[in-house]
C-alpha cells in the first residue's frame, strides 16, 4: 500500500469514526422502532410511546418524585462511598504490608454477587431510605478503595519525604502531595464506584422499597405498562450516561489513560 | 552486592509468611465473629446467626434434596447465559479486532454500556418474555456478552508482532493465522474475558432471580427473607458465596497458570 493511500484511508477512518460513533444512536432508535413492528401483538412500547409515557410522567409526578427519590439516595451513598474509600485506600495504601494484606481481600469481597447479602441491610437499616443507601454505599466502596489503594503507589517518597520536612500537617500532606498523585488513577475508581452505587440503589429499590425510580419499575410489571418501564430506563441511562461523560472529559483532562469497563458487584 | 541480595530474598520469604499469617488472621477473625457475635448476643439473633447453625441448615438442606431444584435451574440459567455470551462474544470480538474502524466507533459506547444500572432492563424482559428462564437467560447474557467482546478485541490486539511476522514469513494463509497464530497466543487474554464472563453470568442470575422469579438459588433467598426463615436464608446465602468465591479461586488460578505458560 502506498503512503498516500494509506494517509487517505487514515483520513477515512477518522471521519468514519466520527460519523459512525454520531449513527450508533440513531442506529439504536431505528432498531427500537422496527422492533414495534416486528412485536405487533406483543405489549412493547416504540420510542415515541416511551417519550409520552416520559412526558406524561413528568407531568403527572410520578416520575419526577422518583427521580428526586433514587438521586437523593444517590448522592448521599456516594459522597459516604467516596469519602470512606478514599479513607480506606490512603491507609491501607501508605503501608506496602499492609496493602499487600487487604488488596486479595478487598477484591475477594468485590467479586462476590453482593446482592444476597442485601436482606442484611435491611434486618439492619430497615426498608426505608437508609437501607438503600447502605447498600449503594457497599457497593461503591470498594472500587473507590482499590483503585485508591493502588493509586497509592504512584506516590513518591521523595515527595512524601519533602512535606515531612516542611512538618505539613497530615491534611496538608493529603491535599498538596497525595491527591495530586493519585489522581489520575483516583478518577477511575471515582467513575468506577459511582456505577457500581448507583446499581446498588437501583437493585435495592427494585426488591424492597415503597419510593424511587427501582420500587416503580417493578411496579408497572403487574399493570403491564411497558411504555412507563422504557421511560425509567430511559431516565436511568441518561444519567449514567451524563455522569460517564462527564468522568471521561476528566479522565482525559487528567491524562488516566488505562480505561476500565471492568465492573463487579 | 550478594550479601545484599541474599538479605533481600530472606526478608522478602519471611515478609510473605507475614503477609499471610495476617491474611489469615483477618478472615479467621472474621469467621469467628459470625460464629460469635450471635452467641454472645452483641448481635442479635434476628440479624445474624451463628456460622455453625448456617452450616448445620445448609448440610440438612441439601441432604434432604430441598435445594437440588434451585441448584439445577440455576445452574442452568448460569451456564447457557455464559454459553451463549461465548458463542455470540468471542466471534464479535474477533470482528472488533479485525474491524479498526467499528471498534473505535463502539469503543465509547462499550466503555459506557456497564455504568447503566442493567438491572432496570430486566422488568422490560419480564413484560416481554413472561416470568421464567427466558427473562434471566437474556439479561445474563447481556450482562456477560459485553466483557468477553472487550477482551477478546484487546486481547488478540495484544499479540507480539514477532509471532504474526513468523506467521506471514511462513507465508500462512488468513484461517492459518488465525487457527495457528492468533488464537494460541491470544489464550491467556481472552481467557480473562472468559473468567469475568461466568461471573457476570452468575451475578447477573443470582440478582435477577433474588429480584423476581419462581425458582433458583437467588430467589430462594428473597423467598425465604419473605416468609422470615431466617436460618433458611443464611443457608442459602452461604451457598451462594461460597460458590462465588469457589468459582473465583478456580478460574483465577487457571488464568494464573495460562499466563505463566504465556511467558514461558
Amino acid at each position: 500500500m502506498s503512503v498516500r493511500a494509506a494517509v487517505v484511508r487514515r483520513m477515512d477512518g477518522i471521519d468514519s469514526v466520527r460519523v459512525g460513533q454520531f449513527l450508533v444512536p440513531v442506529g439504536v432508535l431505528v432498531v427500537w422502532q422496527a422492533l414495534v413492528g416486528v412485536t405487533s401483538g406483543v405489549a412493547f412500547a416504540g420510542p415515541a410511546a416511551t417519550f409520552s409515557a416520559l412526558v406524561g410522567g413528568i407531568e403527572a409526578g410520578w416520575l419526577a418524585t422518583g427521580l428526586r427519590r433514587t438521586m437523593t439516595e444517590l448522592v448521599v451513598a456516594y459522597v459516604l462511598a467516596v469519602v470512606a474509600g478514599l479513607w480506606i485506600g490512603v491507609a491501607l495504601g501508605s503501608s506496602d504490608f499492609w496493602s499487600d494484606v487487604f488488596e486479595p481481600i478487598l477484591i475477594g469481597t468485590y467479586s462476590i454477587p453482593k446482592v444476597t447479602l442485601f436482606p442484611m441491610f435491611l434486618f439492619v437499616f430497615q426498608l426505608g431510605m437508609d437501607s438503600k443507601i447502605a447498600f449503594g454505599w457497599f457497593h461503591g466502596v470498594f472500587p473507590v478503595a482499590i483503585l485508591t489503594m493502588s493509586a497509592m503507589t504512584t506516590v513518591s517518597d521523595e515527595h512524601l519525604k519533602v512535606a515531612r520536612s516542611l512538618r505539613l500537617s497530615r491534611w496538608q500532606t493529603f491535599r498538596e502531595v497525595i491527591v495530586p498523585s493519585i489522581l489520575p488513577g483516583l478518577v477511575i475508581g471515582l467513575r468506577l464506584g459511582f456505577n457500581l452505587t448507583f446499581l446498588g440503589i437501583v437493585l435495592g429499590e427494585m426488591f424492597a422499597a415503597r419510593e424511587g425510580l427501582g420500587y416503580t419499575l417493578v411496579e408497572f410489571i403487574a399493570g403491564g405498562q411497558i411504555d412507563r418501564i422504557m421511560a425509567i430506563i430511559v431516565v436511568l441511562v441518561a444519567v449514567a450516561a451524563v455522569v460517564n461523560v462527564g468522568f471521561f472529559a476528566l479522565e482525559s483532562r487528567l491524562g488516566a489513560r488505562e480505561r476500565t469497563a471492568d465492573i463487579r458487584m | 552486592m550478594s550479601e545484599g541480595t541474599l538479605d533481600g530474598a530472606t526478608a522478602g520469604l519471611s515478609r510473605t509468611t507475614k503477609v499471610r499469617a495476617v491474611q489469615a488472621a483477618v478472615l479467621v477473625s472474621l469467621v469467628v465473629s459470625v460464629e460469635v457475635g450471635p452467641r454472645t448476643g452483641v448481635v442479635g439473633r434476628t440479624t445474624l446467626i451463628p456460622l455453625s447453625v448456617m452450616v448445620e441448615e445448609l448440610l440438612g438442606l441439601l441432604g434432604s434434596g430441598q435445594l437440588t431444584p434451585h441448584i439445577v435451574q440455576t445452574f442452568a440459567a448460569v451456564f447457557g447465559a455464559f454459553a451463549l455470551a461465548v458463542v455470540t462474544g468471542v466471534p464479535a470480538g474477533i470482528v472488533l479486532w479485525r474491524v479498526d474502524t467499528l471498534k473505535q466507533v463502539l469503543d465509547p459506547y462499550l466503555l459506557i454500556y456497564y455504568a447503566v444500572p442493567f438491572f432496570a432492563f430486566y422488568p422490560l424482559l419480564i413484560s416481554i418474555l413472561g416470568l421464567g428462564i427466558a427473562p434471566i437467560l437474556a439479561i445474563s447474557w447481556g450482562f456477560s456478552v459485553v466483557i468477553v467482546v472487550t477482551n477478546t478485541a484487546s486481547g488478540l490486539a495484544q499479540i507480539p508482532e514477532a509471532y504474526t511476522a513468523a506467521g506471514r514469513d511462513m507465508n500462512l494463509s488468513r484461517w492459518q493465522m488465525l487457527r495457528y497464530v492468533y488464537l494460541p497466543a491470544s489464550v491467556p487474554y481472552v481467557f480473562t474475558g472468559l473468567k469475568l464472563g461466568f461471573v457476570y453470568a452468575l451475578i447477573g442470575t443470582i440478582a435477577s432471580e433474588f429480584i423476581l422469579a419462581e425458582s433458583g438459588l437467588g430467589w430462594l433467598i428473597s423467598y425465604n427473607y419473605n416468609n422470615f426463615d431466617v436460618p433458611g436464608m443464611y443457608a442459602a446465602m452461604l451457598l451462594v458465596i461460597s460458590l462465588a468465591l469457589a468459582v473465583n479461586t478456580v478460574l483465577a488460578r487457571v488464568e494464573s497458570r495460562l499466563y505463566q505458560r504465556a511467558v514461558a
